[in-house]
């Protein structure tokens, strides 16, 4: 089974982080995933930068391709990625509720 | 659906020569598709090829083991170790501008105002002969390695470095036995800048051994490379390298010292001027000479710390 606990997955705007989130949202090629991450992100990432992290992500199983339509090859999230990603999500989510959280009170007073 | 606009394709493909090859023939067709409907019929503009560029060096760092923990313990170890190579091979090259900078320094003066510059030359001299040990017996350990390589006909593979290695070291021979014959015709002046055509040759000489070193040193990586290292071996190759660093630290600190002597005690001599002058005390193939020895401590430094964090894992392994 892949180690859930993956290096380079801790920052929402991580690339990986990103692909497999658009992954999870169901297989996409290249371009696919270039502005869908654009879409839900802000993010735009370069060629180089998204198939540097396809890459790593392919090797570490937490991604597979698809079969080649034309010259584009669709990626699939695989149970490993899926797992990577819950854990990263929920890092994020404890970070963000605690964030919230101590937010609340001074957003109060500011509004 | 229409495909992408292939009028770039041949762009397309040259932005795409950063990228090893073996990561090429699996992404190469992808990315490129990627490419061409990101630039949607335009042209590859600077940015878009300089992180192309920047991935795909990025992507050999990593493929040889050089950044990143993607490649096992034993190739980080070994690429830690040909860092460290790599270094001395620079090394050498300033090492042979520090012996043409250095020479005659002990007529300079007299013999007590530059006994602090003469232990900083012996050390410099040790340190040159345990640099030379070291590179010499990792060889040797590595032989049975090379002799495995060499029977299963892999030679093949290193054939291109090793014949350019080769053809250029004719060359700086020849080149030599050229300048040999010239110089004995000119008196001392001649052969120390007043003649300038000499001191043009010589100075291509010295771009030719820089360069016979150069490549003596890519072929020597290319073939370790490739060879099937037991895991002794490769410990032993390891603690070599980790020794070789320090040497090297200790040749440059050597060198640092000899030239800080030497400004304090006859800053003329570093000038190439008469005695008793004041010249500024940095003369440019002493500062060059400096600056890579510098650059080969980082770079051996670094290949240091790939061995060390990547030590554990090995010796698990």
């Amino acid at each position: 089974m892949a180690n859930t606990k993956q290096p380079g997955l801790r920052r929402p705007n991580d690339p990986p982080v990103l692909i497999l989130t658009s992954l999870a949202g169901g297989p996409k090629h290249g371009h696919a995933l270039a502005k869908d991450i654009e879409a839900f992100a802000g993010v735009h990432l370069g060629p180089g930068a998204l198939y540097g992290a396809i890459a790593r992500l392919e090797e570490r199983g937490l991604i597979e391709p698809l079969g080649a339509e034309d010259r584009r090859r669709p990626y699939r999230i695989t149970p490993g990625g899926v797992a990577a990603l819950a854990d990263a999500v929920a890092d994020m989510r404890r970070i963000a509720d605690v964030g919230s959280a101590r937010l609340g009170p001074m957003l109060g007073t500011i509004g | 659906m229409t495909g992408p606009d292939e009028s770039h394709r041949p762009d397309v493909d040259r932005l795409l020569r950063w990228y090893p090859a073996a990561w090429r023939d699996r992404y190469g067709a992808e990315l490129a598709t990627l490419v061409e409907d990101e630039l949607d019929g335009a042209r590859p503009g600077a940015e878009l090829r300089l992180s192309l560029a920047r991935a795909g060096l990025a992507e050999r760092a990593r493929g040889a083991g050089l950044v990143g923990d993607s490649r096992p313990a034993s190739e980080r170890v070994r690429s830690g170790a040909l860092l460290v190579l790599v270094a001395w091979a620079a090394a050498v090259v300033a090492g042979g501008a520090f012996a043409k900078v250095s020479e005659h320094f002990l007529t300079s003066d007299s013999a007590h105002a530059l006994g602090p510059a003469r232990a900083a030359y012996a050390v410099v001299v040790v340190g040159a002969v345990a640099g030379a040990a070291i590179v010499l017996s990792g060889a040797v350990v590595a032989l049975g390695a090379v002799s495995d390589f060499t029977r299963a006909g892999g030679w093949r593979a290193v054939r291109a470095p090793l014949t350019r290695a080769v053809v250029v070291t004719a060359a700086t021979v020849t080149a030599f036995v050229a300048l040999s014959v010239w110089a004995h015709r000119l008196n001392v002046a001649q052969r120390n800048g007043a003649d300038l055509g000499y001191s043009v040759a010589f100075l291509a000489w010295v771009s030719l051994v820089s360069a016979t070193i150069a490549l003596w040193g890519a072929a020597g990586v290319s073939v370790a490379r490739r060879l099937d290292l037991g895991a002794r071996v490769l410990r032993v190759e390891a603690g070599l390298a980790v020794a070789g660093a320090a040497v090297l630290t200790m040749l440059t600190v050597a060198v640092g010292a000899w030239w800080a002597a030497m400004a304090s005690a006859a800053p003329w001599f570093l000038d190439g001027r008469r005695s008793g002058t004041h010249p500024v005390p940095a003369p440019v193939p002493l500062v060059a000479l400096g600056g890579l020895l510098l650059v080969a401590v980082v770079t051996a430094g670094y290949g240091v710390v790939r061995i060390v964090r990547s030590w554990r894992a090995l010796a698990a392994a």
